[in-house]
């Protein structure tokens, strides 16, 4: 099957024009050049395609990975994000303990206690010891 | 396998505080300084600190990842 260029297939119509081919033959010529044009656009679809899918399929495992990672490791927010995050945890859940607000929110130890003393002073929490 | 944070911690507050092998902190008196996963050993390195008594101690346990049990306890301050 050959394959022709626009140029190339705009001559041979000029040949066709002055009779030097035929019009049979202009019509399998411009038959193969077609089927020929597909296949490859087939093919390079089918090329793009198949990365497309390697992409999706790496983007997959990077976004499981992570969705892993974040339950293995302290969130890090902003501090006013945590300080808002633990109020609302403390007025759904009140007589709640430090290390449940930890464990539950996922915040770094440090971070909840500083935020927590903080409430304190406020005057928006009340801090009780256990006995 | 364990691999939340949030369960690690929580199996290591239920062992500080109720575990017939733990050391029977106060109730209300764990809180978890750091907590990391050792991905090599397939463990969870928990440090915590709690109360007994009048007593503030500083731990640190190694909770196997595969089936949650604490594998090593370790009173690292008193």
């Amino acid at each position: 099957m050959q394959k022709y260029t626009k140029n190339e297939l705009m001559d041979i119509m000029r040949k066709q024009d002055r009779k030097k081919v035929s019009i049979k033959e202009l019509l399998f010529i411009l038959k193969d050049n077609v089927i020929s044009t597909f296949l490859d656009e087939i093919d390079l679809i089918q090329r793009k395609l198949r990365q497309l899918e390697e992409r999706i399929e790496l983007l997959e495992i990077k976004y499981e990975k992570k969705k892993i990672e974040e339950k293995m490791f302290f969130r890090r927010i902003p501090k006013n994000e945590a300080k808002s995050l633990i109020k609302e945890y403390i007025s759904k859940n009140p007589g709640c303990l430090t290390s449940e607000i930890i464990e539950d929110l996922r915040l770094a130890p440090e971070l909840v206690i500083k935020i927590l003393q903080e409430l304190e002073r406020e005057g928006e929490i009340e801090a009780r010891k256990i006995e | 396998m364990i691999k939340d944070l949030r369960e690690a911690l929580k199996i290591a507050r239920y062992f500080v505080l109720y575990d017939s092998y733990g050391p029977y902190g106060d109730f209300g008196s764990f809180i978890p300084l750091s907590v990391e996963y050792n991905e090599e050993k397939d463990r969870w390195i928990v440090t915590c600190k709690f109360k007994k008594g009048k007593e503030q101690y500083k731990a640190k346990l190694e909770i196997n990842a595969i089936d949650g049990r604490v594998i090593s306890y370790k009173i690292i301050e008193k």
